[in-house]
């Protein structure tokens, strides 16, 4: 840290509290390992579509865990809507229609199928960590969901 | 040898090193922990708000504007990703996912702190701080995080204004050293 503007005595009970937080709350070494091991879902030929909105930050109070929660990821003019309610998640693709969506997850991911109109439905959906990949007919460049918890 | 520069190992893991990638996660993985745990987050959560953000760095990779400030990018991340599972309330974990082995949200073996600590005076710090506001209890570990923060980056992390972290500090650590007399 920036201890430069603090006092001696200070800075060796910092010191100390250092160790004592190291010792009593380490970072979960299969953690750093999972964090490692993130890096397998680098792409490199996607497009990324950005998380734009999200109804959990709308509103002041903590919702509960059945109410619905949307979000929207957008990329140029292809736009994404989740729905996520409980471990279940619909969503549309608002543009061309995917060939397929894997949901990717920090245990995997499973691939399922676009109706006509771009919807797609996934259950149960591990908590933690998801992102989706959309990949479409013909040379269109897939696209990449920022990463969110859910 | 000098470590590589951050900007050096953001530019390597964005070509697909994957040594350069393992070593920004070991310089920042204390970090990353410290914001999330100071957060009043469930263990589970914060190992969730942990491994989101490290996956968002992954895909922002060759999109950071200034890989030197990497320190406030993964701080204000891990924050906004701690904000809305905050928002999200309780949420539904199956049992069974972690008797699948390897569940990184299990919490470490037990064991009383006490016994962990090398020596009395730090069970005397480790019980002062427990003892902190949360509020003190996360500065403090933002203080003390490695690699150093600047205010800027601790003021991102918490959501408080910059000017504020120096009497903040102050404040936190008098009220540290009260409780730790009142042991002595």
């Amino acid at each position: 840290m920036t201890m430069a503007d603090v006092e001696p005595a200070d800075r060796e009970l910092l010191t100390v509290l250092r160790g004592v937080l190291e010792e009593t709350d380490p970072v979960p070494a299969p953690l750093v390992e999972a964090a490692q091991a993130s890096f397998t879902w680098r792409t490199v030929d996607a497009e990324l579509a950005e998380l734009t909105a999200d109804s959990v930050l709308d509103g002041a109070a903590v919702r509960s865990a059945e109410a619905p929660r949307l979000l929207t990821f957008t990329a140029g003019a292809i736009s994404l809507v989740l729905e996520v309610v409980g471990r279940r998640l619909m969503g549309q693709i608002v543009g061309p229609r995917p060939k397929e969506v894997e949901i990717r997850h920090a245990g995997g991911s499973m691939t399922v199928p676009a109706d006509d109109y771009g919807r797609f439905r996934a259950a149960p959906i591990p908590p933690g960590p998801i992102s989706l990949a959309c990949r479409f007919a013909g040379s269109r460049r897939p696209i990449v969901t920022s990463w969110v918890t859910v | 040898m000098a470590d590589p520069s951050t900007s050096d190992l953001v530019r390597d893991a964005s070509g697909g090193d994957q040594r350069a990638w393992d070593q920004l996660v070991e310089r920042y993985s204390r970090l990353v922990w410290a914001v999330a745990r100071g957060h009043r987050l469930a263990y589970a959560d914060s190992a969730d708000v942990f491994q989101t953000t490290w996956l968002r760095l992954v895909e922002h990779l060759g999109r950071l504007r200034d890989p030197e400030q990497l320190a406030g990018w993964l701080s204000t991340t891990a924050r906004n990703e701690c904000l809305r599972v905050l928002r999200m309330g309780r949420r539904e974990r199956p049992d069974d996912d972690i008797a699948a082995g390897g569940d990184p949200a299990g919490p470490a073996e037990p064991g009383p702190e006490a016994a962990l600590l090398a020596d009395e005076e730090r069970s005397f710090v480790a019980d002062a701080f427990a003892r902190l506001s949360e509020r003190c209890q996360a500065l403090l570990r933002l203080v003390v995080a490695e690699p150093g923060l600047s205010y800027t980056e601790i003021g991102l992390a918490l959501g408080i204004p910059v000017g504020s972290i120096g009497p903040t500090r102050g404040r936190c650590l008098r009220q540290l050293k009260v409780l730790l007399e009142e042991r002595g």
